[in-house]
């Protein structure tokens, strides 16, 4: 992390590996994929139902394999009106609200980590406490407010009021605390203006953070139902979440085959986000620091 | 910070990241929440200042009548569920009879519409009009945020009774029918037969039948709710048919302490005492169908919508050869059953009141009834639609039509929902065998007086 | 080597320039003021708009008797002062959600962490094939949706389920899991550390690469075994992401409401109530006033145990 740690290869305990014998090995590896199975039994549950009719998905004792598969549920799901625009909407939301963090927290943390300046405790201070305020709190009062401000119903109202975060705000502060002081003095140094700095020397290096908060904000914001649900006041600006909750979810029944075939359609899109992602996320904070 | 150049400072900047942090964190202890919980508090007595005024709302939320004119302009509804996604089927006929008229429906789902509902009402963005749940009406009417019914818009003795009776809130009409439910008796008639028993009438039947179906090799008689949201439902129909009544007369007090609710919390728990019911009944919606079809639950309770899921547990032909649909059996009292379904409210907020009104006066006609039925299955809240086709001629027709003559609604109070919590907390209590009838009645008693109705009357 | 700024702090550490020093200027100066301030502006605007007014809202709320019947007058109620916190205390379900939740998060918190540090750890040393396909599954519980989460548990839950028929592998007669009120909890909060490890586990993967390998090889070259080397180097070393997944969790886990609002409402007999769960029901009993009051006092609990996080993580360095 530091200019004299330079050669972080892989891992603290990886050279050990290297002493590690087979029989070792193969417990790890037979022990990592038992957990592995444990582990996902109900995702693959969730997929293998979401073929299944609704009466095989409640039967008791319930089965795992499809006794009857069926395409019907995903049939149903997308010969509902306007699925691709909800599909979209959500798409929208979620990458609008996953570019504000990334810019507007990222700027801010670096501020909060980099810069001394007057109102920071201050400001941080707030941060730390509405980080931990849960939603449920403020939902009345948030509502009441965007409402007023002529939002509702508008692309708008669903993204603003989760474009910044103050959890996106702590983990930026976090994260780019782990630069080293030097790489900014040196940019200072040699005259860089802050923006200059933010942009070519933090950004660059903040890669893996900014992929750690792409995916939370994503995951949050995708699978986020109460808020689109009551600030839309027509179909057209309703997300998969709240269209889903319409479609399968009856005052007295709920459609499980449905439910299943959506929750796919909507687990689908973040395991490809976080395949496409999970390098960067996990590669290096190692790298983070030394070229 | 301004005193970087400190050597204090210089001390703090050498220590760790984390003390940074926890020092933020003591800052924020100390000052942040302090200051900002005076700042609330301040806040506050600002606002109480204005304090409460205890006018009554009641005359204020009654608009003009509406005239017997077409209806003109945009009408904007937001309807649940299915009932929301096939509304436009119906709302087009409506527009063919008043072609300036525009009905915009909004689906929504039933998951936590009442948040949006309420969230509408504070806010004042509401649309025209909205259909409740009538359970949930008195809560939404509460906010003020409902219009009375306009008077004689329709005349309430065209709908079931008990419909009507949840369309009232502290003394004023704020709903108008549209569909009804209410629960019958569902049970293994294949069972019944080889077990030569026929579906019982009274309460003293009720047992034998159901131990007769559990020799047939049904683990369990009948299910019933155990502590589950919304277990009242099942549970105050046994203390209606013993006769007992929850509020007193001007619905300012509950009254849960009497001798009839007990014995209908007894004749409960008797079925689960008697091994007839479990005492870890279904805790989630769709648990308790496929036990049905597998013959190990031999009855349950229901409404009209549970004929469609078992229909997807079963198929068509366990429902045809297989299930059996009775009436209640009768208490000592009466045989009552719970009512529920579908009101249609506007709001004060609304722009186009007299459309929306003339909209729902529209969907009250027999003929506009018997078309949704066609559309939905949903049952009429108007009882001259049910005199063609299916509805008159089917036989478990016959009994949710003649269980709805007598059904109830739950009282129509502002805390009904927080006082059917407790019930069901108690009436966990008494499944599980944790507590007697008595103690639960006498604790629930209590706790229902000091939630009170919250009635303004 | 205990400090956990250690791997960040160079030898000469003691004659680099101040971590943060501007160049030249006063510390502090009006233009490094606005600049910063510049930088937090796009969040600050949205973050005062959105997330600071209607926390102050909802905490004035906290102190009067504001109920759904107010909301279209929402100045017009009484002041109560801290009525509705002494009402709360007074309330058994209340004290049990209290109890209920700290229970979840003395058990939760420490388990979820030490599966994703061991996983982690392994995932990280042991394998060399595959690692993709490990990460993305054991990634997977965190982003499968709660409602087939739900069913699939409920079911694996079942007096005669997977869990119980497992157990009874080993001779061990499982419970009723859902309809006991003492193996509830310990039921949800199994099934919360299964969606919550993934993430705590990909940070620990992500801090587990920033140790230098040569710390290491040197300490093995010095003898130590490898638990031993893993305690003194990779945990200390490990210190500021083990804090940031705590803060994390404390959060997420104090906030405990989803498992029991599609497990169990809560039950049975009230052994599942959380402090959110009992805030979100009495907000739906149109209580506002109860309901903010409850909300804060969780507040407070996640400000606590937090703070004391970091004291310990602060003693331990």
């Amino acid at each position: 992390m530091t200019t004299t740690t330079t050669s972080t290869t892989q891992t603290g305990l990886d050279l050990s590996t290297h002493r590690r014998t087979p029989p070792a090995r193969l417990t790890l590896y037979a022990a990592l994929t038992a957990g592995i199975v444990a582990t996902l039994a109900p995702f693959a549950w969730m997929f293998l139902g979401s073929v299944k009719p609704t009466g095989e998905i409640v039967a008791h004792p319930s089965t795992w394999l499809p006794q009857s598969p069926t395409l019907a549920n995903f049939e149903q799901l997308l010969s509902k009106q306007n699925f691709e625009l909800y599909f979209l909407n959500s798409t929208l939301v979620a990458l609008a609200c996953v570019a504000g963090n990334l810019l507007f927290c990222s700027m801010a943390g670096y501020a909060f980590a980099k810069i001394e300046f007057l109102g920071k405790r201050f400001l941080f201070g707030l941060v730390l406490t509405m980080l931990i305020i849960p939603g449920v709190t403020t939902f009345v009062p948030l509502f009441v407010l965007v409402s007023n401000m002529g939002l509702s119903n508008t692309y708008l109202g669903l993204i603003l009021p989760f474009l910044v975060t103050p959890l996106g705000v702590f983990l930026m502060r976090q994260f780019i605390r782990d630069i080293p002081d030097s790489l900014v003095e040196a940019a200072r140094l040699d005259g860089a203006g802050e923006a200059r700095i933010f942009l070519r020397v933090i950004l660059p290096l903040c890669r893996p953070s900014l992929a750690t908060l792409a995916i939370l904000t994503f995951l949050a914001q995708w699978n986020n139902f109460l808020w689109p649900l009551v600030i839309s006041q027509t179909e057209e600006h309703y997300t998969l979440p709240v269209a889903l909750a319409l479609f399968s979810v009856g005052a007295n029944s709920t459609n499980y085959g449905l439910l299943l075939a959506g929750a796919v359609t909507v687990v689908t899109p973040i395991i490809l986000l976080f395949l496409a992602l999970q390098k960067h996320f996990i590669q290096g904070i190692a790298n983070t620091g030394i070229k | 910070m301004y005193g970087l150049a400190h050597p204090h400072h210089d001390v703090l900047k050498k220590r760790s990241r984390i003390h940074q942090v926890e020092r933020d964190w003591t800052t924020m202890f100390t000052s942040k929440i302090a200051k900002t919980l005076v700042g609330g508090l301040t806040a506050a007595l600002v606002l109480t200042g204005c304090g409460r005024t205890d006018a009554k709302q009641g005359q204020t939320d009654k608009g003009p009548p509406i005239d017997t004119s077409r209806a003109s302009g945009d009408i904007t509804v937001w309807a649940m569920g299915t009932e929301g996604e096939l509304l436009p089927k119906l709302a087009a006929r409506f527009e063919k009879a008043n072609p300036e008229a525009k009905v915009r429906v909004t689906a929504v789902p039933w998951q936590d519409y009442g948040k949006k509902v309420e969230t509408a009402i504070a806010s004042g963005d509401t649309p025209d009009a909205t259909l409740v749940g009538t359970a949930d009406l008195a809560a939404f009417a509460t906010t003020g945020g409902l219009e009375q019914v306009p008077p004689k818009l329709v005349d309430d003795s065209i709908f079931y009774r008990g419909a009507v009776k949840s369309t009232a809130f502290e003394g004023a009409t704020y709903g108008v029918p549209w569909y009804v439910e209410t629960r019958s008796l569902f049970y293994r008639k294949d069972m019944a037969r080889a077990a030569g028993v026929s579906a019982p009438k009274t309460w003293d039947e009720y047992r034998p039948f159901l131990k007769a179906l559990q020799r047939q090799g049904a683990k369990w008689g009948l299910s019933l709710p155990t502590g589950a949201a919304q277990s009242w439902q099942s549970v105050l129909p046994f203390m209606w048919q013993a006769g007992a009544r929850l509020v007193n007369k001007d619905g300012g007090k509950f009254t849960f302490d009497t001798p009839e609710a007990l014995k209908g919390l007894q004749f409960y728990r008797s079925f689960i005492a008697s091994k007839t019911t479990s005492p870890n009944g279904p805790m989630s919606l769709g648990e308790i169908e496929p036990k049905f079809v597998a013959g190990s639950t031999a009855a349950l309770i229901s409404g009209p919508w549970e004929q469609g899921l078992l229909k997807s547990a079963g198929g068509q032909s366990f429902v045809d050869d297989k299930v059996g649909v009775a009436p209640l059996p009768t208490g000592p009292k009466s045989n009552t059953s719970y009512i529920g379904g579908g009101h249609w409210a506007v709001f004060k907020d609304a722009k186009n009141r007299e459309g929306a009104w003339k909209f729902i006066r529209w969907m009250a006609r027999p003929d506009s009834q018997k078309a949704w039925y066609d559309l939905s299955g949903d049952l009429p809240a108007v009882q001259s639609a049910w005199t063609e086709g299916k509805l008159a001629t089917d036989a478990s027709m016959a009994v949710f039509r003649a269980q709805l003559k007598t059904a109830q609604p739950g009282p129509n109070t502002t805390t009904w929902k927080q006082v059917t919590a407790e019930m069901d907390a108690e009436i966990e209590k008494v499944a599980k065998g944790v507590s007697s009838p008595e103690s639960a009645l006498r604790r629930l008693q209590a706790k229902a007086s000091t939630i009170g109705t919250g009635n303004r009357r | 080597m205990t400090s956990p700024t250690v791997v960040k702090a160079p030898p000469d550490r003691a004659a680099e320039p101040r971590r943060t020093a501007p160049p030249g200027g006063a510390p502090g100066s009006v233009r490094r003021t606005l600049v910063a301030w510049a930088f937090c502006s796009p969040f600050i605007v949205l973050f005062a708009t959105f997330g600071v007014w209607p926390v102050f809202s909802s905490l004035s709320m906290s102190v009067t008797d504001i109920t759904s019947r107010d909301a279209r007058t929402p100045f017009s109620v009484n002041f109560v002062g801290l009525d509705n916190y002494t009402a709360l205390f007074g309330d058994p379900t209340f004290v049990r959600a209290v109890f209920n939740t700290l229970y979840f998060v003395a058990i939760g918190i420490p388990l979820t962490m030490v599966i994703a540090l061991s996983l982690a750890v392994a995932l990280n040393s042991g394998i060399q094939r595959a690692k993709g396909i490990f990460r993305v599954a054991y990634f997977a519980p965190v982003v499968t949706s709660i409602v087939a989460v739900a069913v699939v548990w409920r079911y694996l839950y079942q007096p005669d389920g997977m869990i119980n028929a497992a157990l009874a592998g080993i001779g061990i007669k499982g419970p009723d899991w859902l309809n006991d009120p003492d193996w509830s909890m310990p039921a949800l909060i199994l099934m919360a550390v299964w969606r919550h490890f993934g993430i705590p586990m990909v940070i620990f993967l992500a801090g587990l690469q920033s140790v230098p390998a040569e710390l290491h090889e040197a300490a093995r070259v010095d003898g130590a075994t490898r638990w031993r080397a893993f305690r003194s180097i990779t945990l200390p070393l490990l210190r500021p992401t083990t804090l940031v997944v705590a803060v994390l969790l404390s959060i997420s886990y104090l906030q405990f409401f989803e498992e029991p609002f599609v497990m169990t409402s809560g039950g049975p007999l009230d052994s599942t109530t959380s402090i959110s769960y009992y805030a979100y029901q009495q907000f739906g009993f149109g209580n506002y006033g109860m309901a903010s009051a409850a909300s804060y006092v969780l507040v407070t609990a996640i400000a606590l145990l937090s703070f004391v996080q970091f004291r310990i993580f602060r003693a331990k360095a």
